[in-house]
């Protein structure tokens, strides 16, 4: 399936059929899981209402660790094949998942207020390398943007990329590494997910449906990348014939 | 106001997160929007300019 969609022309006729199906597909999704989460779910044993913000900040956090490690999958299919696309999805994925990596902070942030009694522990392992993370996404579009061609950009945000990696299994196992104020695994554990079928079954929709939101918006992007791509090389033989 | 459901002391939190992300993804969906419109604009214009090369 990777390998047929490498292919420019495949890939761009693919996602115009993806993008619309993905978009209502993740609209029905969300919809769901915010109506459970506001007006269904009943408020949880020991947080009370305020366990109706993990249907936000679940979903963010698990696309913050899945953006990151799929922006260096990517990164890695470049620097070996040097395969365009492979350049362009991890150039898409950054942006946006910088975007949700900086809602899982904020939201987490919010929740810790009442449920913690602080807004941030610096001693907290999972808090600080959720905050690196933010600060690579950002720091491979700063390296990228810094380069004056698009091939030295490409091999430096790469680079970036594939280092940064450590940081997420980091993030997934700093529960269980360090002693830490965030609680440990809830969804991905062994013996299966500790919380209800009430919150569950909502909180695993509504994941979905950020999943398919965040590919309908990786999927733009990468289209408007290849179009402005193209149009670079237009520009260029238009100025060449001038 | 009796649309919206009635929660405990923390009620402020719970609907900053949601304003928050609903303000955020919003906002990401348009400027995709926008710049994906703004890409194929230049690129039928760039096309137009190529044929009257031709």
């Amino acid at each position: 399936m990777i390998s047929y969609l490498a292919n420019p022309h495949r890939f761009m006729t693919f996602s115009r059929y993806a993008v619309p199906v993905c978009f209502a597909a993740a609209a029905l999704m969300i919809a769901f899981s915010v109506w459970q989460a506001l007006w269904i779910v009943p408020p949880e044993r020991v947080q009370g209402d305020s366990a109706r913000i993990l249907f936000i900040h679940v979903p963010a956090a698990i696309l913050t660790s899945g953006a990151y490690a799929g922006m260096a999958g990517a990164s890695l299919v470049w620097f070996v094949w040097r395969h365009e696309l492979a350049d362009i999805a991890a150039k898409s994925i950054a942006p946006i998942g910088a975007i949700y990596t900086a809602l899982c902070l904020a939201s987490g942030s919010i929740w810790g207020k009442p449920t913690w009694g602080t807004w941030w522990q610096w001693d907290d392992a999972r808090m600080v390398s959720s905050l690196i993370m933010l600060f690579l996404f950002i720091g491979y579009m700063a390296l990228r943007a810094a380069m004056d061609t698009r091939q030295k950009a490409a091999r430096a945000g790469a680079i970036l990329a594939m280092i940064g990696v450590v940081n997420v299994p980091l993030i997934r196992f700093s529960v269980d590494w360090f002693t830490s104020l965030h609680q440990g695994p809830s969804l991905l554990r062994a013996g299966g997910p500790s919380m209800s079928l009430d919150y569950l079954v909502p909180l695993l929709i509504g994941g979905t449906g950020h999943i398919l939101l965040f590919s309908a918006l990786v999927f733009i992007s990468m289209r408007t990348e290849i179009i402005e791509r193209r149009n670079a090389r237009t520009r260029a033989k238009l100025m060449a014939s001038a | 106001m009796d649309m919206l459901p009635d929660f405990d002391k923390n009620a402020a939190y719970i609907w900053t997160v949601y304003a928050l992300a609903t303000l955020t993804l919003g906002t990401t969906i348009l400027i995709t929007a926008l710049r994906a419109r703004s890409a194929q604009a230049t690129e039928a214009r760039l096309q137009a300019m190529r044929e009257d090369d031709r």
